[in-house]
């Protein structure tokens, strides 16, 4: 048996799981749980332009640019407690995880 | 006397500044987290995770398991003060506990439900260090053959015993399963499921995948619906002392569910939940007086809070033994010692006396530090509640992004994590559940391995697992599971056209 083995048993299993699931959900179908899409929108877009900005921009820039993203997924948009809390933010990831840790962070975009 | 050796092992690795100082940390998280409602200590464990590959394996777990029981204790303040449970285990404990507090007794309520964690952790912790040792001894005899067996036992009781359809239990773990084959074939070297891309070559991180799923998607599930909290109750260090009654009435369902809990909590696939469910059902059976439940009564919560303590102590003992999670944390606990290189399995106590020593000590240590948080300082705790959701997830999504971020400052890690949590919301939709998904994840490339091995053994002889007397009992168990599930979704819906695996 080579590597291929596992993988494609699961395959088969997954198929046969699925096969079952669809076959009896008509009977045992209940509503979908809501789900905040807005939350969803807003959150993971925050997390994947943190991902981008880590690196060029260093830190803080996308600190501040993840939590007013986040802010977006309320429905009131209160611009200077976002600007409080990324700055505080800012501020505890620097204590934390720069001083405490010594994690080799860029903080600035012109930082080494 | 070779227990006392033990202990004192224990004790002189528990007692050491570092680890004293994270148990700490870790039970004072615990309970944070707990308190409040909306932030699971999945989400916090996991949060957590990237800090263990900063300190030795021991200091780790201690941290881990600290917020882990920290979060029990803490889980029913806000159940009783504001009908929200903190963590899911203590939904059980709002039926009870929120009457008394409307009747003027919260602080009796928060006072016992303090006394029913400890108590319950205490005598689970002492069963821990009992058991687990002897049950350790007896599975080193186990061979590969053996092994695969025990971990399909594993996973396929906890994707049964899941809340929900079996069917959709056994398609999470079958998923995790391949999730954990992402990656380099430890075998062969050829890839696996990569696509090409080079950031998959080791494999995805157990951080990501566990931050995507539990914390990114308990953060989007709970936006907007943890509504802000209006607690105008002051609890006075008077208000906390119960009458001569209330004790009275709380010794033998303390007991009871200490013992609920520790039987559920060594069963894989169950977590505390079912636990402290089981235990509230119990005690309002054998209630001379049952319709006072709901209203007020003492048994109400200190049953099921005993049982979730305890159910959270003794998940240790099959994942520390046999290297078996029995719930999602416990799949992060066994991450976090593969992180640091020790393989989950029987030898874990051998090989290591001093971490398993010194995690039951430090269970000790933080449940008595939980004893002197909760009541000189209730009052702290209470005024936590008061802070507004909207601060709190932001900071939460940071802290989670920079975590996994610091593993290897590689930003396709956060990628992932954006995914993982898109992944958990499509998972919550269709009702499967996240746990097993991520028990296949951690067990797949340790079956993988055992299995290969049995099979190079017998050369390619499946009959193997059904000679050797062990693996044979497990795949008996494995049958009954899963004929025991059929017959009951036959049974649940009265036809067996409607059954449902």
């Amino acid at each position: 048996m080579g590597p291929g083995y596992l993988p494609r048993v699961l395959g088969y299993f997954l198929g046969a799981l699925g096969v079952l699931i669809i076959a009896f959900s008509a009977k045992t179908a209940t509503d979908f749980p809501k789900i905040n899409v807005r939350a969803l929108v807003c959150i993971t877009a925050g997390i994947v332009v943190f991902a981008f900005l880590m690196n060029p921009a260093g830190l803080f820039i996308s600190t501040i640019t993840l939590v007013f993203l986040c802010g977006l997924s309320e429905k009131k948009f209160k611009p200077v407690r976002l600007a409080l809390l990324s700055l505080a933010l800012c501020l505890m990831s620097y204590l934390i995880f720069i001083l405490g840790l010594n994690m080799p962070i860029r903080l600035f975009p012109w930082s080494f | 006397m070779e227990i006392i050796n033990n202990l004192a092992l224990g004790i002189s690795v528990a007692f050491t500044l570092e680890n004293l100082m994270y148990c700490a940390l870790g039970v004072t998280i615990g309970m944070f987290i707990g308190v409040i409602p909306g932030v699971g200590h999945l989400a916090a464990i996991s949060m957590l995770l990237p800090l263990t590959y900063y300190v030795p394996a021991t200091t780790a777990l201690v941290m881990l398991a600290g917020i882990y029981y920290g979060a029990q204790y803490g889980g029913s303040t806000a159940a009783i003060l504001l009908n929200l449970p903190g963590t899911p285990s203590s939904s059980v404990i709002c039926l009870d506990g929120y009457p008394m507090s409307k009747n003027g007794r919260a602080g009796v309520a928060l006072f016992m439900t303090t006394i029913a964690s400890f108590v319950g952790s205490f005598i689970t912790v002492i069963v821990l260090a009992a058991f687990a040792p002897p049950l350790a001894n007896f599975a080193v005899a186990f061979n590969s053959a053996d092994y695969f067996a025990m971990m399909l036992l594993g996973l396929v009781a906890a994707a049964i015993l899941v809340q929900g359809s079996p069917a959709k239990g056994l398609a999470a773990v079958v998923f995790g399963l391949m999730l954990g084959m992402v990656g380099t074939d430890v075998s062969t070297g050829i890839q696996r499921y990569t696509f090409g891309l080079t950031f998959l070559y080791d494999g995805i991180n157990i951080v990501a995948i566990a931050m995507g799923i539990f914390g990114v998607t308990e953060v989007i599930a709970n936006v907007g619906k943890v509504a802000q909290i209006k607690n105008d109750q002051k609890i006075t260090f008077r208000s906390l002392l119960p009458t001569k009654r209330d004790v009275k009435d709380s010794v033998f369902p303390i007991l009871r569910g200490t013992g609920i809990g520790t039987g559920i909590g060594i069963l894989p696939g169950t977590g505390t939940s079912i636990g402290s469910f089981i235990a509230y059902a119990l005690e309002k059976r054998i209630s001379k007086d049952p319709s006072k439940f709901g209203k007020g009564a003492i048994e109400g919560i200190t049953a099921p809070e005993s049982a979730n303590n305890a159910a959270a102590q003794s998940a240790f003992i099959p994942t520390l033994t046999l290297g078996i999670p029995g719930d999602a944390v416990m799949a992060l606990m066994l991450g976090a010692l593969l992180i640091h290189g020790i393989t989950p399995g029987p030898n874990v106590i051998s090989d290591n006396p001093d971490l398993f020593w010194g995690l039951v000590v430090s269970f000790l240590i933080g449940n008595l530090l939980l004893l002197i948080l909760n009541i000189p300082m209730v009052g702290l705790w209470v005024r936590l509640l008061k802070i507004p959701y909207p601060i709190l997830y932001p900071a939460i999504i940071l802290f989670i992004v920079i975590g996994v971020y610091s593993i290897n400052y590689a930003n396709m890690d956060i990628m992932l994590v954006a995914m993982f949590g898109v992944i958990g919301c499509v998972l919550l939709i269709l009702g499967f559940e996240p746990a097993p998904l991520l028990l296949g994840y951690i067990l797949g490339p340790m079956m993988e391995e055992n299995f290969r091995r049995a099979m190079l053994i017998s050369r390619g002889d499946l009959m193997v697992f059904l000679e050797r007397p062990v693996s044979a009992t497990f795949f008996a168990l494995i049958a009954l599971f899963l004929c025991w599930s059929i017959y009951s979704a036959i049974k649940q819906r009265r036809s067996p056209v409607e059954g449902e695996l």
